[in-house]
């Protein structure tokens, strides 16, 4: 990256990566653990230098499970925490996604997606773990998971996941592929004052008389942070508002159904898409990240070609933009989902338009981006246009 | 609209993704949008590698190069792989040192002593500086003022020195080899 100061608002030619951890130290992360691994290693690489500029630590742990408990520990401690890994790495970490989950750590999860399964392609993309980040760790749990295609986006949706985990208490997942990560292109990086900077809700009554998971006022139990005067459990186990296990099933289930809520119960809040003439679309395209450019430009080719297609684009890809899916499916014949693997998103955009459209994929795997030729030529199948 | 694709493509240690670098700042320094993506092996030193720069006056949308108006190329490999990729009109730019060309109806191709000339400067990292100063002279696609530029704010401060050094002796003595089109052989044969 250049040698300009960050200050103000300014233009930079950076990669994708060192965006991610550009915007990770503007939304006020102060402590990064991780374990490198293509293609998101220049996250960590590039933060383990920036980090002690601003006052924050970095430890490179031993795995990827090491490290996803070192953030949960200094979540706990008051820091605004991240890691970054690829899909090996993010397989690893689900039992402690889990863990973060309930005891309700905020904390922003980075996985630059590769070809898989197992050690798969390490250098090259893939979409591969769009149904992991939603079901991969065990239980009922909320799951916000974001999706940018575009760099500056790639800056605001990682400021935006920060602001995310702080506000609901939670794991939030930043999803990105290999094209994305290591994309260097022109970008417009805001002034910080432009920032909208969230941070979690403290206690409010004396640490004698906290009560770690009071959720009484919100669904969101203010967080004291370690070290601070305040005591308190923290557990695995199912736990009441004390933060003591307990297997009272009235608690355990209220207590679940409580963690849904903070999504659930905030989805306009979270929800986040993009429109592209989807007003006279007869055919629709949902699609995201690398995969959403290459839809753009056939889009454009199509619509040339006198074929009303257009595009929904979640940059919130989980929870799912269902109401916006399900209205492009009312006047929509066919929705095409391209996206690098064998078929994933493609099941949620089949649950949430109720057999309204039909709905099929462009899939590839093997490393190559989706291309827009490949997209075009779907479109023009559906449309009968040959 | 205005838009080039390039493809440079060579061994990892050659400077190849270094260089998609510094033309895809120097784009953006020109005024223009640019995208500048990688591919490349799990090796660090040896393996193939290859970067797609895309300069454009309008918002880039696909960012991914797959037919290039301008391939350099470091290796027999890599022009092996893309030569045959370049757009019709469209020119190579080829170390004359370390690739043997073919002959391609409808592509300029240009041999340039790159790394030999980076040897004679005094290093022959630089070797892609040169073959980026003898393309933009060639090309004229970038002003050579964007490029200086890119190299100060992209370069190592242990390399801005020798990469400046290396692009002002290419601009004051543009001397280029060009081969003799008996000495390779058709790309399809």
């Amino acid at each position: 990256m250049s040698n300009s100061q960050h200050l103000g608002r300014q233009i930079e030619f950076m990669p994708g990566n060192e965006v991610v951890a550009e915007a990770a130290l503007a939304a006020g992360c102060r402590f990064f653990a991780g374990y490198p691994i293509t293609p998101s290693s220049e996250i960590a690489h590039h933060i383990s230098k920036r980090l002690p500029e601003v006052g924050g630590k970095f430890i490179q742990m031993e795995d990827e499970i090491a490290a996803m408990g070192a953030i949960i520990g200094a979540s706990l401690c008051g820091l605004k925490v991240m890691t970054a890994t690829s899909g090996p790495g993010f397989s690893l970490k689900q039992e402690n996604i889990g863990f973060a989950c309930m005891v309700e750590a905020p904390c922003v999860i980075v996985n630059v997606m590769r070809g898989g399964p197992s050690t798969g392609l390490p250098t090259q993309l893939g979409q591969s773990d769009i149904q992991q980040t939603r079901w991969g760790t065990h239980g009922d749990r909320p799951v916000i998971a974001l999706a940018p295609a575009y760099l500056d986006e790639v800056y605001t949706e990682t400021v935006r996941a920060f602001n995310l985990a702080e506000r609901f208490r939670m794991p939030v997942f930043v999803l990105i592929d290999e094209v994305i990560g290591h994309l260097s292109e022109r970008l417009e990086i805001p002034d910080p004052s432009e920032l909208e900077i969230i941070d979690r809700v403290g206690p409010n009554v004396p640490p004698e008389e906290y009560i770690p998971y009071d959720s009484s006022q919100s669904d969101v139990p203010p967080m004291a942070a370690y070290f601070s005067g305040y005591r308190f459990h923290m557990t695995g186990l199912n736990h009441d508002r004390t933060g003591f296990p307990t297997t009272t099933q009235s608690i355990c289930h209220s207590e679940n159904v409580r963690s849904m809520r903070k999504v659930e119960d905030h989805i306009a809040e979270i929800e986040k898409f993009e429109n592209y003439l989807t007003d006279d679309a007869e055919i629709g395209i949902i699609t995201f990240g690398s995969s959403a450019r290459a839809a753009i430009v056939a889009i454009d080719d199509a619509r040339q070609r006198g074929v009303k297609v257009g595009m929904l684009r979640p940059l919130t890809l989980w929870p799912f933009p269902e109401q916006a899916a399900f209205e492009l499916s009312k006047h929509c014949k066919t929705i095409i989902v391209p996206e690098a693997n064998l078929g994933q998103l493609i099941y949620e955009v089949q649950r949430v338009t109720k057999g309204n459209s039909e709905v099929v994929g462009v899939n590839k795997v093997g490393g190559v981006p989706i291309y827009p030729g490949e997209v075009f030529d779907k479109i023009v199948e559906c449309s009968g246009k040959k | 609209m205005k838009r080039i694709d390039l493809i440079i493509c060579g061994f990892g240690g050659q400077g190849v993704i270094f260089a998609g670098e510094l033309i895809g700042r120097a784009g953006m320094l020109a005024g223009m949008e640019s995208a500048q993506s990688s591919a490349y092996g799990a090796e660090a030193r040896g393996s193939a590698c290859s970067t797609g720069v895309v300069l454009s006056d309008e918002p880039i949308d696909y960012p991914i190069v797959r037919q290039p108006d301008i391939l350099l190329a470091f290796s027999q490999d890599g022009y092996r792989a893309y030569a045959s990729l370049v757009k019709s009109g469209g020119q190579i730019f080829y170390d004359c040192d370390l690739v043997r060309p073919a002959s391609i109806d409808s592509i300029e191709q240009t041999g340039i002593p790159a790394t030999a000339e980076a040897a004679a400067i005094g290093n022959k990292n630089v070797a892609n500086v040169v073959m980026l100063a003898k393309m933009l002279a060639a090309t004229e696609i970038l002003p050579q003022e964007a490029l200086i530029k890119s190299i100060i704010e992209q370069s190592s401060p242990a390399y801005r020195e020798i990469n400046l050094k290396a692009l002002v002796l290419c601009q004051l003595c543009n001397v280029v080899c060009h081969p003799k089109r008996s000495e390779g052989s058709r790309l399809d044969e």
